[in-house]
């Protein structure tokens, strides 16, 4: 289960950041585009870490 | 703990399903990356902006009809749409209501002064070109079926890689990157890490792919099924011999339901109506909403209003998948991360490829120095303790 723990909190933030944009404007695309960035800013830290 | 023997059929799943799908999954990320920015590159390549010749006025909708079908003589109309946000109408005509697609004719007018909007003529032949490519293989109803089926098995694969993440990390902290080893090593570890990270962007993007290419049976099916009960009380009745007011009809509908906004007409004998009625379709005004259609039933002939009806869950489902799948709901913030994700996909699917050929071609001498410095590259589990030697 621990090996899973970062991915499910990612696919979480990920799903969240899907379905919020779709309920409205404004400050909710904003949410959404912080909370799908997320996975990506995790991208750029594990490469910056193994570098 | 998956067993030596699960490990090995899981891995005989994700390789299989990933190596049938993957060339056309290519495909699809590279063929959807442009049509995510359709609008921006549409406005690019035609930056002479219509701009309406009245603003404030509006023209009767039966006139914008009548100039429509006086340009397109002998022809019948099929829809109207309208476009969300400029005072534009689209009708689309053919020759007969039961056309094939490629007679069909689109015309563009001015809601304020009724003159034609010229269409975009830069660029769009290559949108259309990769929509197409991109929906169906230029195949039809068969195409989409097909890309439909490969969508499944991307999911497959995607939750087959899901279920080997475990034992491949088993020893290796979130993350990890072993960029001082292999390059075989290198690129597993770069597959499984920006696999696992996208994974619920690539299952909701993929899955819902997979829905659009049912479109043509789901409406279909809401045609024989929601559609045929709406008007079953007056089958049997003549075609109408002449048609009412348009305006009208659509301010019918309206006003059936004044929280939702028009979105098209579908005309008597058409895919989305009945030889008899008018289908005015309305929508909501927020993102969710916005997708989610309520068709009322108008009588051509007498202008009564016969019905309204939501939609069942399956078409719901279907009009759902549209902006989930196309990621363009959220604005150019989320079309960028859209396109990130793509763009991470296509990694993974080439990585991926390069994974399989390396290994088909066996174990490299830098690989199995790797293994013995302490790290599987592999997970040393049952039989796949081969391939980390």
């Amino acid at each position: 289960m621990k090996t899973f723990g970062a991915p499910l909190l990612l696919a979480t933030l990920s799903l969240a950041g899907l379905i919020v944009a779709l309920l409205d404007d404004g400050l909710f695309d904003t949410l959404a585009a912080l909370a799908l960035a997320v996975p990506l800013l995790t991208l750029a830290w594990a490469r910056c870490r193994a570098a | 703990m998956l067993s030596a023997q699960a490990i090995r059929r899981w891995s005989w799943v994700h390789t299989w399903s990933s190596l049938v799908c993957t060339l056309f999954l290519l495909l699809l990320c590279l063929s959807g990356l442009p049509l995510i920015f359709d609008d921006e590159i549409d406005a690019a390549l035609n930056p002479d902006a219509w701009s309406p010749a009245a603003p404030g006025q509006e023209v009767a909708l039966d006139a914008l009809l009548a100039a429509a079908l006086a340009a397109r003589p002998g022809e019948v109309p099929l829809f109207m749409s309208f476009d969300e946000d400029r005072p534009v109408v689209n009708v689309t005509t053919a020759p007969r209501a039961a056309a094939s697609p490629d007679t069909l004719t689109l015309a563009a007018y001015d809601r304020t002064s009724g003159a034609a909007v010229p269409r975009p003529d830069r660029g769009e032949a290559v949108m259309h070109f990769l929509l197409q490519l991109h929906t169906d293989l230029f195949l039809g109803l068969p195409g989409m079926l097909f890309l439909g089926a490969m969508g499944l098995l991307f999911a497959l694969a995607v939750i087959s890689g899901v279920v080997l993440y475990a034992p491949f990390m088993r020893r290796l902290p979130f993350g990890a990157l072993r960029l001082a080893r292999s390059a075989r090593t290198r690129w597993l570890d770069y597959h499984n890490l920006l696999g696992i990270v996208t994974v619920a962007w690539v299952l909701v993007v993929g899955l819902t792919g997979v829905v659009n290419t049912l479109a043509e049976p789901i409406i279909g099916l809401w045609k024989v099924t929601e559609l045929h009960d709406l008007v079953a009380p007056y089958a049997g009745q003549p075609n109408p011999s002449r048609r009412s007011s348009l305006d009208a009809a659509v301010a019918t509908a309206t006003a059936a339901a004044p929280e939702m906004r028009l979105q098209f007409v579908a005309f008597p004998g058409s895919a989305f109506s009945t030889p008899r009625h008018y289908a005015v379709f309305l929508h909501g005004s927020t993102p969710l909403t916005a997708h989610l259609n309520v068709p009322a039933l108008i009588d051509a002939e007498s202008g009564a209003f016969v019905g309204l009806r939501d939609m069942p869950w399956y078409v719901k489902a279907l009009a759902l998948s549209q902006p989930l799948h196309f990621g363009n709901y959220g604005g150019l913030t989320l079309k960028l991360l859209w396109a990130t994700f793509t763009l991470i996909t296509i990694v993974v699917l080439a990585s991926g490829i390069y994974l399989w050929l390396v290994r088909r071609r066996g174990t490299p001498r830098n690989e199995r120095e790797d293994t013995a410095s302490g790290e599987p590259a592999w997970p040393v589990t049952g039989s796949l303790e081969g391939e980390a030697r």
